[in-house]
């Protein structure tokens, strides 16, 4: 069985969705067989990875994977790395011919600063036999010296009706029982989909691979059932609980659950606001929640404890009853 | 008259000799007779100073007459000479042909660079080890400690009463034939605060001059006394006088990152009321996002104010009256028990990252869901799924239990 998301992985720039300025300038770099460093940054799911794999096929062709070493950085984000395994691959000379060989690095913002500066050393010192590629959600979180090393591009999200038509022609090969009597853009199973992956491609296909499995025709119901899955039912009892003031209690579960599926204090964050938002109250209530799960959010960014922020914003959900 | 010192001279040979603590030593004995039975193949015994914790080690070898090796942390603790001065001990009769044991003094004292890799070389030797290994510290919840508790039995010391310091010290004056003036015992006793070392050594220096009077108590010099956590709780969520609060956190041994989550943990608990809770947590997390201000910034001046706000945050509360019992923090609890699960989701995770070009958290996140929906609902092709990504037994089973 195969999984969607790699299955339908554009294998060239030029099945790449959205992304038409960026494309442009890549496809350049191939043709020219030059690359220079470079920084992908935009959200993610809209296309980073797909390009750097992307490159690479067409860059070196069926051997792409002999040249090409990708890394992942939120998971492995010391500077052992750096100086180990990321060394290794670039001070060695390319393999077949190729002019250099490609270090993809993911979600680099994830890297301590400590392991940039290793960096930054390493892409002046081995620029003859390797060039990096690397990709971040947030530029800002990359140190500047990197940055002016790289060539930095900016991925766009990708329009709603690039990922609805995108959509649509996987359902059409994965032959999908899906209601077809209405246009693309209006289709409710599509809709449903794109709103719950929040523009996020990777999501959209992963998730209409979810619904695809469910027996019979998929319906926005499926697609509503199917997402909600991957969305812990607990944070609902959560904001009830420190609303009706039984802190101690909304605070276990709460750390429970980010337990239970692996969320950070900013899934947690940002799940809790939609619940609260979802709270029947006057509008003042209203803005005094969104006033303080932005403070909350605002600091997680900066770096404070989850558990003590999110336990804080629990006890201030208590003065909305 | 013996130049060992009065500490060392009164050691006890025998666990009865132990003042306090009965059931504890009572359990340290039986773990190193019946060694070979043990579970836990360490036990670690946590409490205050001079409550007993060495002298029970040493009570305990001699009555059952072993062999005591000591280490403690005024020699290098690296993973190198742990395995160097214990590794080897720990697998060897003593050459007398007598038992042995090993005890490793004051672990949580090892320095986190000089001495690093030490505390992991000793769960190595401890997993391995023929002779009982025991070893002391001061404050069990100290972050170092936290995987050398999953190996050893914790046995907890209680702070001794002034009436078991007051025999001890009764029983030394008669042996030393000291002329004590009425009190004398009373307030050394007083002042040791259950430390039963500090007392000894009290007693000592004042019988260097002749007959003690109650005055000549007085002269002796204050000790500052390291607070462990529990004490300076205490003090944060009793007292009202802020500089004495902010003296029991500097004179403590549990740095504010702890403390934080232990107030954070028992705040709710015993604040009375809404709004002084909602306020308390407020400061609280002021007081948090500091810290966080510190790392990234590495202006450690912002270290006043992390300190400052968690102390108002507490003293400001209306607080319940009475007793409560402070809980530890549940964060360090939860990452605990849900350590095996966590395991295998990360597992599970990093097998779809390695497959889908993506992180570990990411998949978490996406393909985990899909996972179990598929599991849910077609368990055929989800099994393919977990045999294409090469999942182990563990994980699969996981996943089938959890349908």
């Amino acid at each position: 069985m195969e999984i969607w998301t790699e299955k339908y992985r554009p294998k060239k720039l030029d099945e790449i969705i959205g992304q038409k300025n960026v494309v442009k300038r890549l496809k350049q770099f191939v043709k020219n067989k030059n690359l220079p460093h470079v920084l992908f940054a935009g959200p993610a799911g809209i296309g980073k990875t797909s390009c750097a794999l992307a490159i690479a096929q067409q860059l070196y062709g069926d051997d792409w994977s002999l040249n090409f070493f990708e890394l992942n950085a939120s998971d492995e984000r010391g500077i052992d790395v750096i100086r180990g395994k990321i060394k290794d691959f670039a001070r060695t000379m390319p393999l077949g011919g190729a002019p250099f060989k490609i270090i993809m690095l993911d979600e680099s913002d994830a890297l301590t600063r400590e392991a940039q500066q290793a960096l930054r050393r390493m892409m002046e010192k081995y620029t003859r036999t390797c060039r990096f590629i690397l990709s971040c959600n947030y530029s800002s979180k990359i140190i500047d010296p990197i940055q002016s090393r790289c060539a930095v591009f900016r991925f766009k999200p990708i329009d709603k009706e690039d990922i609805l038509m995108h959509l649509s022609e996987i359902a059409k090969k994965e032959k999908l029982k899906i209601s077809s009597d209405v246009k693309i853009n209006e289709n409710p199973v599509f809709l449903a989909i794109h709103d719950a992956s929040e523009g996020d491609m990777r999501k959209a296909i992963n998730l209409l691979q979810s619904c695809s499995v469910v027996e019979g025709k998929i319906t926005s119901d499926t697609v509503f059932e199917v997402a909600s899955y991957a969305r812990p039912s607990e944070i609902k009892r959560v904001v009830e609980q420190a609303v009706s003031g039984k802190l101690v209690e909304a605070r276990n579960l709460l750390f429970d659950t980010m337990l239970k599926y692996g969320l950070s204090g900013i899934d947690a964050v940002k799940q809790l606001q939609k619940m609260v938002m979802q709270l029947d109250m006057p509008a003042q209530k209203t803005a005094l929640a969104v006033q303080k799960v932005a403070e909350c959010e605002f600091r997680l960014v900066e770096g404070a404890d989850p558990y003590i922020q999110l336990e804080a914003l629990l006890a201030g959900f208590m003065l909305l009853k | 008259m013996s130049s060992e010192p009065w500490v060392r001279k009164y050691f006890p040979n025998n666990s009865k000799g132990i003042v306090g603590n009965k059931k504890v030593v009572q359990r340290l004995l039986e773990f190193v007779q019946d060694y070979k039975k043990q579970k836990k193949k360490a036990v670690l015994l946590v409490g205050g100073t001079g409550v007993g914790k060495t002298a029970s080690v040493y009570a305990v070898a001699a009555e059952l007459n072993y062999e005591l090796l000591e280490i403690n942390s005024s020699q290098v603790m690296n993973a190198d000479s742990v395995k160097n001065v214990i590794g080897n001990a720990a697998n060897t009769m003593s050459l007398t042909g007598r038992g042995k044991i090993i005890l490793i003094d004051d672990v949580d004292a090892f320095s986190g660079r000089k001495d690093r890799g030490g505390i992991s070389e000793i769960i190595d030797v401890i997993k391995k080890s023929g002779n009982p290994i025991i070893l002391t510290a001061l404050n069990q919840w100290n972050q170092k400690l936290r995987t050398l508790k999953n190996h050893a039995e914790v046995l907890q010391f209680r702070k001794l009463m002034k009436s078991q310091i007051k025999v001890l010290l009764k029983l030394i004056a008669d042996s030393e034939e000291l002329c004590l003036e009425q009190g004398v015992i009373e307030l050394v006793a007083e002042k040791s605060r259950g430390d039963m070392r500090a007392a000894i050594t009290d007693l000592e220096v004042l019988a260097t001059g002749g007959k003690v009077l109650q005055q000549d108590v007085e002269t002796l010099g204050y000790r500052e006394k390291t607070l462990g956590v529990f004490e300076v709780l205490d003090k944060m969520f009793h007292s009202q006088d802020y500089h004495e609060i902010v003296k029991a956190v500097r004179n403590s041994d549990v740095n504010l990152d702890e403390l934080l989550l232990w107030v954070a943990e028992n705040l709710p608990r015993r604040v009375k009321d809404r709004d002084s809770l909602i306020k308390a947590y407020e400061t609280l997390a002021e007081a948090d996002l500091f810290r966080a201000r510190i790392r990234k910034r590495q202006h450690w001046r912002f270290l006043v104010y992390v300190q400052d706000l968690l102390v108002l945050a507490v003293m400001l509360a209306e607080k319940n009256r009475g007793w409560f019992k402070t809980e530890r923090p549940s964060k360090i609890a939860k990452l605990w028990k849900t350590k095996s699960e966590r395991n295998v989701r990360a597992s599970i995770s990093a097998a779809f990252a390695e497959n889908c070009h993506t992180s570990a958290r990411q998949a978490e996140k996406v393909y985990l869901p899909f996972l179990k929906t598929l599991s849910l609902v077609n368990w055929k092709k989800a099994s393919e799924l977990c045999a294409s990504l090469k999942l182990g037994e563990k994980e699969v089973e996981w996943l089938k239990n959890s349908i």
